[in-house]
């Protein structure tokens, strides 16, 4: 062969093993690679997810904070009589939440509803379709987020473009109506994607649809309630507060619809006729028939936010390694299952042998949410008081307090010595401010050597059946027929019945009581805060308010206990401000966008 | 004497080739007869001396002598003819029948520098053609310097070019280096760009070309900090058909330089009870009794006690340093080759040697030539090296034994087997010694290869295609083994040896790499001349390459005292990947130049290139355009040819522009995408992992557009007496990266991609002198080189600044970059009657202060020193003015290189421990001895009467005793002789007789001597890097051979 030949074949041999220059980065994974494959969709789907603004355990509503954070302990709970916020934290500023603005997830599931169709070619449909209804559920609670903190928001579809112009880009604000409506079509849509059945922490059918019933129950009460606040304030001439009144039938309609999509696919649980133990065991039984939708923990060891902190941070200061108390209930939410009996009817205080006798006079659900004095937690007796009196009881004598458990009372004649107020303690930081404790999401089989911070695994009920039948009820009276309220008498006599509580007639079934059933059930799960908003109670009810709490003690001279009520340690005031129905748009948001103007009404 | 490139032999192979149809010319084709005369002439040479042999041709015709023994000739030519004279070595020259006088023509000898050939992007220019700013340096000019890494052998020898070496660790090759200060340059080693470059034996370098300016815009989107071209060598020989083997052996010691140590029992605690003195608030009212008694002091003094000596503990006075290279380099009729193994072992300055590196290299270079026209070139080599580290690193070595007290007992109960517990660190004897605490180990190896092809195309004289395909192979494997380690503080009690444990459990890790690299070039190259005047030269060539990286690590604890993963537990075990090891970038490229010269005399040159690359978004090409000019007034007949200015050899006044790229911080901006993992949400009761949004692509990012202007003149005067060139650049880039300064509503919910907005200007001066003589049997040579080079931003994306002040104080704008913002300080105070009358408020209101301390200038005038009396001091970072200068001499086989270099503008800071004695009540460091104290050890600091001492730096005892602004901020101006060489080659004469082609021997020092206004630290070590806590610099003595058989 000649050389000019082998030169010939080289060269050409060489250029066609040419390179393409299309190369993409190993490094990166891009859409065909997520959008592809069901184990890529779920990789997105679990940040879709997880930025869901869900009011666990790991939220906090002020300041810079939001989700996902170390002090769960500043809930909403502070706000409404709830409980009590250790120490410092009292009376609190609610106006200004934390500017939750979650447009980035907002443009993920945009950009996921816009692009998954383009792969669906290789994918099974009846898969697209769920993962589209998952995307639409997701961006439904993103939007809700929203709309219960601002009322009327941008509505953004479709991912916009960056380079687009700034007048493009400086979306108003859609009206409150034109959100919820928004909501609903989403969560329909996703009704209609959605399979019967997900996996745990993700959306099905009836999730969306407990969530739309939610929503919607939320809209009618804005158009019902809302219709004569702020009225002529700029943000509500145009529609960005309040909704119609005439809407609000139709709202209720909708919740009341939705709810009533999920009758006989879960139930209340009752697994335990310990009607106590049965209501403890619901909020940590997994398997419960009861949950909906649920934020999962689990323990990773290279991942703090696979786990939270709930029974360090809330756990009597006896049955805790760190913190303790952060968070206690305060007397008024515990009364309103009914009064608490620690006085005989000549208004003495009933002597009790032991403190914990005085569990038995207790309704299931008051003693199954909060721990008493007395109540026996990780293989101990909770031991808490406010004082022991050291001479005879008369109801101006004075008892001697501590300021730390450490402080000992050594009785001379006896010899004997007392701690004053017991292991747990009552008082400031670490010790309950109410002679109450957090039982609700108390994980009791968690042994004492574990309870750590960032060590606690429960999951959060973000959705439980409970709350359907409350919204179901709740949408059913406001509807009005007698049909209707018939129906909501059902579903909350269900709920008093699992909760071992006399049931209503149909005389007795108002909407107060409806509404008060609301806050019992759904004590602490951070519900009561945007019911009274939405009830637009909360000025009236929350003016200048102090809460009470239990104060135990003993009598040493008598060998027993008696418990006060009183104002709670702090005698904090709350007032519930009337701009609070609302908060403020972001702050640097309108700055940066105008026409987010008008701002929410006394803002 | 300057060897002419091997690489580029072709060209002197036309060159050779049109000498000999020249001459042939001349033999076949004899005088004919026309309307002519015969006329005579006579050739000589500057000295009077005839010179037999040279070449007499008439311009335009076929007619030719060559001279006689008497240097005559005789030829037939009419009025008006022009005669070319030409004699190999001898520049040509042309002159004018009846016109000229021919009785005597001299003819001058052809200047070697000019005649020089250089390495310049795919390809090589004469010096004397050259249009770019191109410096090269030759093996011989680098080798004076003996160093393990190439980048300091060629400090302070290229002009522009800025080495810093930060420290001596073996295999830590710890420098930066750049061109005209803009930044890290592509590095081409045999026409492939190479990342081992610090690492070659220099044994095997034939040259190394810098391209300083729009030369380097053949390489296009790499281009834009200049390129280092690196030449190995080729075979040849000194005599036909033999080759010669060569044996270098290198010996040398290290010391440390410029390192302190810590001080002694006495000295600390007497600087101890100095810091409780100082201490205001618990003296003010009483004295505070000292930290230590005069019972302490006696104890030392007597020798009860013995100071530890902590640096004496692990620190050697002398490492060696050793490097053999064997080469064999020969030539053939049809085949050359050039043979070459190298090692090279540093030990570190520790003790124990357990800090060390060995390096292996090997090279294979044959050239052979196949057909008449084929040719081919074979390249081939290898570098192994290990680095065995300690555990931890070095710097804790250095922060540990700065840091332990001298009063502290080295070993428990001064028992060797017991090492003590060294505070905050494993005992610095078990750190330094692998057989206690593990190991550090890092093997690299590179396999680079190439093969050329080389095709004269028959019929066009001048063009050749070449064919160019090289493949790189790199791994990287890291072991290490942190090994539990126990040591013990002693219980006189009941005599016993409390253990404690440290770096439990033990563990083993491990990390691998590996990188390919493959290039394709095909390149068409045309040379040719016409009519004796037209010089052309062209190239079009097309490259792709295919670059790719990979990697995983993983570790385990171990039970077990085995240092290998099998043995580890699968609890805690870790095992993953550096995801920015793994990448695949594929390249490919079209470069065309075309040099022309019309007699040397006028140069243009131009070229493009265009990049396409896996890194631009699809479709992006990046073209890179140049232009060079150069005009040779020497070549002018006005000076040529006028005797008063026949001193001038060369004059070439020279420029270029160019436009560049540099892709560097393109990483797929454009690109949209996921990385993973990243958080998760937990689904059926397991966590999943979830991904990461990127940020929103930017489809029209793309490269930085640098523009680089050159203008220069090369100057020759007087045959090598005086030589000069002063070039002046500048850079401007454009497109450099940053956020755009847009607000954009959240609800957008994506923040703006990195967009091409910022511009910088580089601008600067290089001047170098030569001068070089010979004065009976001694030849010398001197070479001076300076360049200067600052950074401006001229354009940065920043907010709008509130107020003037605000304006002056932060906007980056026209303003040069690496700015040092400070105090200006007067001066320490001598007395209290000083502080007192010191009106300005140094902080606290003066309260705190003692003789010694520094004031400042108030610059504002506002009474009060603070933040606003910051102005600009210093500069930061690489020297801004950097100098060199070679001298080197030679007398019958002796010769002498000296090298000095140096910089100025450069300031330095320190910190931790090099700027506070007794940091966290530690030791401190001797130096801090040289400090304001008080006369008498017990006076009351805050006594107006106490009698003061000065010193360097304030007294110690409040935080850092350097002061700040120009007190902290130090100029670390020097002057270095970077390397002395004395050498001895053995006469021809001798060696004759043995046997031996040739045998050279020398001794050299490095880091010989430096001068700076700098105390106690060396100027060149860096204060910021890991705290100042860096390995030193190292002086070196060296002696060695070189013999060739």
């Amino acid at each position: 062969m000649k050389i000019k030949n082998i030169f010939t074949i080289a060269v050409i041999g060489i250029f066609s093993a040419c390179d393409s220059l299309d190369v993409p980065p190993p490094s990166i994974i891009t859409d065909a690679e997520i959008f592809s494959s069901e184990s890529g969709v779920t990789a997105y789907m679990t940040s879709l997810y997880s930025e869901l603004p869900i009011e666990d355990f790991k939220y906090r509503r002020d300041g810079d904070k939001g989700f996902n954070v170390f002090e769960s302990f500043f809930g909403l709970g502070i706000n409404t009589g709830e409980y009590i916020q250790a120490d410092y934290v009292r009376n609190w500023d609610v106006s200004s939440g934390f500017g939750y603005w979650p447009y980035k997830s907002i443009r993920n599931a945009n950009y996921f509803i816009e692009n998954l169709p383009k792969y669906s070619d290789g994918l099974d449909s009846t898969m697209v379709k769920s993962w589209l209804g998952e995307a639409l559920f997701c961006r439904a609670y993103y939007y809700f987020g929203l709309v219960k903190r601002y009322g009327g928001v941008p509505i953004i579809k479709i991912p916009q473009d960056v380079h687009a112009s700034l007048s493009e880009l400086q979306v108003p604000r859609n009206k409150e109506e034109e959100v919820y409506d928004f909501i609903s079509e989403d969560l329909q849509m996703a009704i209609e994607y959605l399979p019967e059945t997900s996996a745990t922490g993700r959306a099905n059918k009836y999730v969306a649809a407990a969530l739309k019933s939610r929503a919607m129950l939320f809209a009618g009460s804005i158009a019902k309630y809302g219709a004569n606040s702020y009225t002529g304030t700029p943000a509500q001439v145009v529609g960005l507060v309040g909704i119609p009144l005439e809407r609000a039938n139709d709202y209720f309609q909708q919740s009341y619809d939705a709810a009533v999509l999920l009758e006989g696919k879960y139930h209340l649980y009752n697994t335990n006729t310990d009607k106590v133990q049965n209501y403890v065991d619901l909020f940590l039984d997994k398997a419960s028939t009861e949950n909906i939708f649920i934020k999962d923990y689990v323990y990773m060891d290279n991942v703090e936010d696979s786990r939270h902190s709930w029974d360090a941070l809330n756990s009597p200061r006896q049955m805790t390694n760190t913190y303790g108390s952060c968070m206690t209930p305060t007397l008024d939410i515990i009364e309103l299952f009914g009064e608490i009996k620690v006085n005989d009817d000549n208004g003495q205080p009933i002597r009790f042998d032991k403190r914990s006798d005085l569990l038995a006079t207790l309704a299931p659900r008051q003693r199954a949410i909060a721990f008493f004095p007395g109540e026996v937690f990780r293989g101990a007796e909770i031991d808490v008081q406010a004082g022991i009196y050291t001479t005879t009881y008369t109801a101006t004598a004075v008892p001697r307090t501590a300021t730390s458990t450490l402080q000992v009372y050594k009785d001379k004649t006896t010899g004997k010595e007392y701690r004053i107020m017991g292991l747990s303690g009552m008082g400031s930081s670490d010790y309950t401010r109410t002679g109450l404790f957090m039982r609700k999401y108390m994980n009791y089989k968690m042994p004492l050597t574990d309870v750590n911070l960032w060590k606690s695994t429960q999951h959060w009920i973000d959705l439980r059946y409970a709350e359907v039948l409350l919204n179901r009820a709740e949408a059913a009276y406001e509807l009005g027929t007698d049909e209707m309220k018939a129906d909501a008498l059902t579903q909350i006599n269900a709920i008093r019945e699992r909760g071992g509580d006399k049931l209503f007639t149909t005389n007795e079934l108002t909407i107060e009581e409806i509404r008060l059933e609301r806050r019992r059930e759904l004590a602490f799960e951070n519900q009561t805060w945007w019911d009274l908003r939405r009830w637009r109670i909360a000025d009236k009810e929350i003016y200048d308010h102090q809460y009470n709490a239990l104060y135990p003690y003993y009598l040493i001279k008598e060998g027993k206990y008696i418990f006060k009520k009183d104002l709670e340690f702090h005698k904090a005031r709350y007032t519930f401000g009337l701009q609070q129905y609302y908060e403020p748009i972001p702050g640097g948001e309108i700055g940066k966008n105008p026409n987010l103007l008008p701002n929410n009404p006394l803002y | 004497m300057k060897k002419q490139n091997n690489l580029f032999k072709w060209i002197s192979y036309i060159k050779r080739m049109s000498f000999i149809f020249l001459l042939s010319a001349v033999i076949l084709f004899p005088l004919s007869a026309q309307t002519k005369k015969n006329i005579t002439g006579m050739i000589l040479d500057v000295n009077g001396n005839s010179i037999i042999g040279a070449n007499v041709i008439v311009k335009g015709k076929k007619t030719g002598v060559i001279t006689g023994i008497d240097g005559k000739f005789i030829l037939e030519a009419v009025n008006g003819d022009r005669l070319i004279i030409s004699y190999i070595g001898f520049q040509n020259k042309e002159l004018i029948v009846g016109k000229d006088n021919l009785s005597k023509i001299v003819i001058v000898e052809k200047d070697e520098l000019l005649d020089e050939v250089v390495v310049v992007g795919y390809g090589s220019q004469k010096k004397a053609t050259l249009t770019g700013a191109v410096s090269a340096i030759t093996n011989k000019e680098m080798t004076t310097t003996k160093n393990e890494n190439i980048m300091n052998m060629m400090t302070g020898k290229v002009p522009g070019v800025r080495v810093v070496q930060k420290s001596a660790e073996p295999g830590s090759f710890n420098n930066t280096f750049d061109i005209r200060g803009l930044g890290n340059p592509l590095v081409i080693i045999d026409g492939v760009p190479r990342d081992n470059f610090t690492r070659m034996d220099p044994n095997e370098i034939e040259s190394i070309s810098v391209l300083k300016d729009a030369s380097a815009a053949v390489f296009g989107v790499k281009a834009a900090n200049g390129v280092v071209l690196i030449t190995t060598k080729k075979g040849n020989s000194s005599k036909k058909g033999k080759f010669d083997l060569t044996y270098s052996y290198n010996y040398g010691g290290q010391k440390a330089i410029g390192l302190p140590l810590g001080t002694d029992a006495i000295g600390y605690m007497t600087l101890m009870n100095e810091k409780r003195k100082r201490n205001f608030q618990n003296n003010y009212i009483t004295q505070q009794p000292p930290a230590f008694n005069n019972a302490d002091f006696e104890a030392f003094q007597s020798g009860e006690r013995i100071s530890s000596d902590w640096g004496d503990l692990v620190l050697s006075k002398f490492a060696p340093q050793t490097q053999h290279s064997l080469s064999m380099n020969g030539a053939g009729e049809n085949i050359s080759y050039f043979f070459n193994v190298g090692y090279l072992n540093q030990v570190g300055i520790f003790k124990t040697g357990d800090l060390n590196y060995n390096k292996w290299n090997y090279r294979a270079n044959i050239d052979a030539k196949i057909t008449k026209n084929l040719r081919t070139e074979l390249k081939v080599s290898g570098i192994m090296d290990t680095k065995n580290d300690i555990v931890g690193g070095s710097w804790n070595i250095f922060k540990s034994i700065w840091n332990q007290l001298p009063t502290d007992a080295i070993y428990a109960n001064q028992n060797p087997s017991y090492p003590g517990l060294a505070s905050g660190f494993i005992h610095p004897a078990l750190a330094i010694n692998a057989d206690e605490t593990g190991y550090n180990r890092t093997n690299q190896k590179w396999l680079q290869s190439s093969l050329a092809m080389i095709y004269d195309v028959p019929y066009i004289k001048g063009l050749y295609a070449k064919v160019l395909y090289s493949y790189d192979y790199k791994n990287s494997d890291n072991k290490q083994y942190s090994k539990a380690v126990s040591q013990y503080s002693y219980d006189p009690a009941d005599d016993t040896y409390d253990i404690s444990i440290l770096n439990s459990p033990s563990k083993v890790s491990r990390s691998y790499g590996t990188n390919t690299f493959s290039t394709m070039q095909l390149s068409l190259n045309y040379e040719n001349s016409f009519s004796d005047a037209h010089n052309f030269k062209g190239l079009l060539l097309f490259e792709e390459s295919v670059s790719e990286g990979d990697n995983f690590y993983a570790s385990r604890e171990l039970s077990l005292d085995i240092d290998q993963l099998y043995a580890g537990n699968d609890k805690n075990q870790i095992g993953n990947m550096n995801i920015d090891g793994l990448y695949k970038y594929v390249t490919k490229s079209i470069v065309g130049r075309v040099n022309y010269d019309y007699k040397s005399k006028y140069l243009v040159e131009a070229s493009f290139r265009y990049d396409g690359s896996s890194r631009f978004k699809a479709g992006q090409w990046a073209l890179a355009p140049a232009f060079s000019a150069g005009w040779r007034a020497s070549e002018e007949s006005f000076i040529k040819d006028n005797s008063s200015l026949s001193f001038i050899n060369n004059l070439k006044i020279r420029t270029s522009y160019g436009v560049v790229g540099d892709d560097n911080a393109l990483n797929y901006q454009f690109l949209t995408g996921y990385e993973y993992p990243y958080g998760g949400s937990v689904f059926d009761g397991t966590f999943v992992n979830g991904i990461k949004f990127k940020d929103v692509a930017n489809p029209d990012i793309t490269w930085f557009t640098s523009k680089t202007f050159d203008v220069g003149v090369d100057v020759d005067l007087w045959k090598g007496l005086l030589g000069f060139q002063l070039d002046f650049f500048q850079r401007n880039r454009s497109g450099l990266l940053t956020d755009r300064l847009r607000s954009l509503p959240g609800t957008l919910g994506a923040a703006l991609p990195q967009e091409n907005l910022n511009r910088d200007l580089t601008l600067g001066y290089e001047i170098v002198v030569t001068h070089k003589n010979k004065i009976g049997d001694v030849t010398y040579n001197f070479s001076g080189n300076m360049s200067i080079t600052r950074t401006m931003m001229k354009y940065i994306e920043q907010a709008k600044a509130g107020n003037s002040y605000e304006n002056w104080r932060n906007n980056q704008t026209d303003r040069y970059t690496n700015i040092w913002w400070g105090l200006t300080g007067i001066g320490q105070y001598q007395s209290y009657q000083e502080i007192y009358n010191n009106q300005v408020n140094n902080g606290g209101g003066n309260q705190n202060l003692i003789p010694g301390d520094y004031y400042y200038e108030d610059w504002n005038g506002d009474g009060v020193i603070d933040e606003w009396d910051k102005r600009p001091i210093a500069t930061k970072a690489t020297p801004t003015i950097n100098f060199g200068a070679t001298v080197g001499a030679e007398y019958k086989g002796i010769d002498l290189n000296l090298l000095f270099q140096g910089a100025t503008m450069v300031y330095v800071q320190y910190q931790e421990q090099l700027a506070e004695p007794l940091a966290w009540d530690r030791n401190a460091l001797a130096l801090f001895m040289d400090r304001w104290h008080t006369e008498d050890p017990d006076a009351d600091y805050f006594d107006p009467n106490t009698k003061w001492i000065s010193g360097t730096f304030a007294a110690v005892g409040n935080g850092s005793v350097r002061g700040s602004g120009t007190f902290a901020i130090q100029d670390a101006s020097y002057i270095r002789l970077k390397s002395a060489e004395l050498g001895y080659t053995i006469p021809k004469k001798i060696m004759n007789k043995t046997g031996l082609t040739s045998a050279r021997f020398y001794i050299n020092g490095y880091n010989l001597l430096t001068l700076t206004g700098l105390k106690y630290i060396d100027p060149e070590h860096p204060g910021d890097e890991l705290y100042g806590y860096i390995y030193p610099l190292v002086k070196t003595f060296n002696v060695g051979f070189n013999v060739t058989f």
